[in-house]
């Protein structure tokens, strides 16, 4: 055994492991969490901390979707399992540190995984977005985009290298390009050898055995010509020969070309290599409203083509509206600003808290609008529907269900000790050792009254509308804190036998941003985490 | 829309550099390894580049949660750098020097946390805060999933944490010639003494990780400058009369 080996082995001794919890899957995540402390490992935070991924319970789709790319994220060696009932985890996580040793086969995933890690927001874990080489545009909408009076004077284009690029499956149907000036461009070395026109949309012309060979148009002047409101739909210029013709010190200065409609024009195998388009001058056209739909321009040849000396000067493409573009480098959408609670102007973030989140609901996604670190906008939903129709389970497992939740609401406010005492409190609960837990809740509920944390979570979280907290059916109008104090009053209650108050997961899902919005998130998870939602999640191996 | 790995990996190995820097201005009986002029300046000049450290591993992971865990540091760091900075001034006006070693000779008769307790605890205060530890974590915080330690894995994380740890232990090391009268003792050679009491100083500060609940930033920042700075200037006022009328 070399000395990688025993390395490896050594390093397995102490394992980080990431918990991801389904729905169904409360019993196995509380047994991995017991499980993980009593080996001596440890639960991470994030995935770039964890060794191991654990899924707990069964994920359905979207879920599962998100596990695999929390996958990607893992730094290798890395080791996934899946565990569907308590009595599976001890075993599972004994293979998982067997695996981790197996030198060989960590060595051919770290050769055979994906180099860039697809990104995702799921755990705030970003890969690093690929460059712009072989840019994928195919399937890009630019329809109805308005381009009137932009200003691109004085643009530089030369030396650009667009090789590669796919622009398949365009749509530029209903774009206005009325009084755009292109004028003073340079456009010469610019290389779009490899670009893919394909299935792009021009169907319709038709300009069939046209002959302009051979054409001398220097020096025509075309300027204050009226082409407005001709209709040129349905010509057929196919077989066209353009080649060898000058058009420089041309002048089409002044020309109207308003309303024209080209529509149904056929340029298929046009010929156009040789052109000289040097020094023309097209300033002062009007090309608004003419519309180029169903135009067909495949198998032209622009070869050849001499753009140099254009005058694109003066362009103006101020006033543009991209609006509507879906301007996502790398997936990542750009930052808009926007004002934030002090009347600053702030950068917005698009921010997924959820699924895979330390002490949060299971399958519960809230997509966020952050200035800063304040939520601004927050929009709940729960992945595959897995909350629908869910209401407190009760039965033997209700009052450890309570105790994790106050267990994840210390966690979130740093109250270790607190929160490892809730823990241990469950596992009695679960073990049914209902004596013990008795006296230990009590000494618990005293050390949270006695804490810094009647202070350190102050009037957070406060419902004061006692209509809002009714229909949520909480426990308590009060904050944070009394929520807390009262998960571990309904565990009492469940311990002595009374029935709880049913609260209902869907209205407490669709309340939430309302009461997280303005909060920054910190706050905003110990609001979350002080709703007992976890509680509330069936668990349909919880009685086997 | 990338990760910065340059200033990522300057943020995450800075750390442990700034760890030692702050060692080297530490006497260990007649041992000091860079006997500063100003050692005490040199000490905060450190702590305030853990600033930049924890911000940078924050900012270059191109990731929400760390640096929403950057933002979080700089709040804090607000709220305890200045009362950190006024702690340090009064073993310096006691002293009348910068020095850390006349510092040391200064507690010959009576060491300075007997008659600067409020000082002492405000340097506590600060090097708990500077180390994101316990209480003061929350840039770490389990919420925003390991927060600035989001992004960190392997070596990274491994240097990271490292240097964190190093500055608690810099951090408990710079308290004792500050106000535990350095190597005195009995019977023991004085380096042994400065060992002995920076391991107790650092065994309090690992007690305390889990005993408090973290303070939220805007918790703290009533904290730090309502209370903490008013305490920490009458501090240095109480010891500036008593040295004038000494």
């Amino acid at each position: 055994m070399g000395v990688t080996h025993a390395l490896a082995k050594f390093a397995a001794q102490r394992v980080h492991v990431l918990l991801v919890e389904a729905p169904d899957g409360w019993r196995a995540r509380v047994e991995a969490e017991h499980a993980t402390v009593a080996l001596g490992w440890h639960v991470s935070l994030s995935p770039a901390d964890a060794d191991v991924l654990v899924v707990c319970g069964s994920a359905g789709p979207e879920l599962a979707a998100t596990v695999d790319r929390i996958w990607e994220q893992l730094p290798g060696p890395r080791v996934r399992i899946q565990v569907d009932r308590a009595a599976e985890v001890l075993p599972g996580l004994e293979q998982a540190r067997r695996n981790l040793s197996a030198v060989d086969a960590h060595a051919d995933d770290a050769r055979t995984r994906p180099r860039v890690a697809s990104v995702s927001s799921a755990s705030g874990a970003h890969g690093e977005s690929p460059g712009g080489a072989s840019m994928d545009h195919s399937g890009m909408g630019h329809g109805g985009t308005d381009h009137s009076q932009m200003d691109h004077s004085g643009m530089d284009h030369s030396t650009m290298d667009h090789s590669g690029m796919d622009h398949s499956t365009m749509d530029h149907s209903g774009m206005d390009h009325s009084t755009m000036d292109h004028s003073g461009m340079d456009h010469s070395t610019m290389d779009h050898s490899g670009m893919d026109h394909s299935t792009m949309d021009h169907s319709g012309m038709d300009h069939s055995t046209m002959d302009h060979s051979g054409m001398d148009h220097s020096t025509m002047d075309h300027s204050g010509m009226d082409h407005s409101t001709m209709d040129h739909s349905g010509m057929d210029h196919s077989t066209m020969d353009h080649s060898g013709m000058d058009h420089s010190t041309m002048d089409h200065s002044g020309m109207d070309h308003s309303t024209m409609d080209h529509s149904g024009m056929d340029h298929s195998t046009m010929d156009h290599s040789g052109m000289d388009h040097s020094t023309m001058d097209h300033s002062g056209m009007d090309h608004s409203t003419m519309d180029h739909s169903g135009m067909d321009h495949s198998t032209m040849d622009h070869s050849g083509m001499d753009h140099s000396g254009m005058d694109h000067s003066g362009m103006d493409h101020s006033g543009m509206d991209h609006s509507g573009m879906d301007m996502a480098p790398g997936g990542i959408p750009l930052a808009d600003g926007a004002t934030d609670r002090d009347g600053l102007e702030m950068d917005t973030l698009k921010v997924q808290l959820g699924p895979v989140l330390p002490y949060w609901p299971p399958g519960l996604v809230l997509h966020c609008s952050l200035n800063g670190d304040v939520i601004t906008r927050a929009q709940a939903r729960a992945l595959d529907d897995a909350w629908e129709g869910l209401s407190a389970p009760g039965g033997r497992d209700a009052a450890a269900r309570h105790c994790d939740d106050a267990a994840a609401v210390l966690a979130l406010a740093g109250a270790s000790d607190l929160a490892a005492d809730a823990r241990r409190l469950r596992s009695a609960l679960l073990r049914g050792d209902a004596s013990t837990a008795g006296t230990a809740l009590e000494r618990l509920e005293r050390r949270i009254r006695r804490s810094l944390l009647r202070w350190s979570l102050g009037r957070l979280g406060v419902v004061d509308d006692s209509a809002l907290a009714q229909h949520l059916g909480l426990a308590h109008a009060g904050g944070v804190f009394d929520r807390l104090l009262g998960m571990l009053g309904a565990a009492r209650d469940a311990i002595n036998g009374s029935t709880e108050e049913r609260r209902d997961a869907r209205r407490l899902i669709t309340a939430l941003p309302q009461l997280v919005t303005g909060l920054d998130l910190a706050a905003a998870r110990l609001v979350v985490a002080s709703l007992g939602l976890p509680s509330l999640a069936a668990d349909r191996h919880a009685h086997d | 829309m990338a990760a910065d790995s340059l200033l990522w990996r300057i943020g995450g190995g800075g750390m442990l550099v700034a760890a030692l820097l702050k060692i080297t201005v530490v006497p260990f009986g007649e041992w000091t390894l860079f006997d500063f002029e100003a050692g005490l300046v040199w000490f905060n000049a450190m702590d305030v580049l853990v600033w930049a450290f924890v911000w940078l591993v924050g900012w270059g992971g191109n990731s929400a949660h760390a640096l929403v865990g950057g933002y979080r540091f700089l709040a804090l760091a607000v709220a305890y750098e200045l009362p950190l900075m006024f702690a340090l001034i009064a073993p310096a006006i006691a002293a009348e020097s910068l020095n850390v070693g006349t510092i040391v000779a200064a507690q010959s008769e009576l060491w300075f946390i007997v008659w600067m307790p409020v000082a002492f605890v405000i340097y506590s205060v600060g090097v708990v805060a500077f180390s994101v530890w316990g209480p003061f974590g929350s840039s770490l915080g389990s919420d925003i999933a390991g927060g600035v330690a989001a992004e960190l894995s392997g070596v990274d994380r491994l240097v990271f944490f490292a240097g964190r740890y190093g500055v608690l232990v810099a951090g408990a090391a710079f308290a004792v010639p500050l106000f535990l009268g350095g190597g005195s003792g009995a019977f023991l050679p004085e380096w042994s003494w400065s060992l002995l009491k920076t391991v107790l100083v650092l065994a309090a500060f690992v007690w305390i990780r889990r005993k408090i609940p973290l303070m939220r930033p805007e918790k703290f920042m009533e904290v730090g400058w309502m209370l903490l700075i008013p305490a920490g200037m009458l501090q240095d006022l109480l010891v500036a009369m008593v040295v004038v009328n000494r």
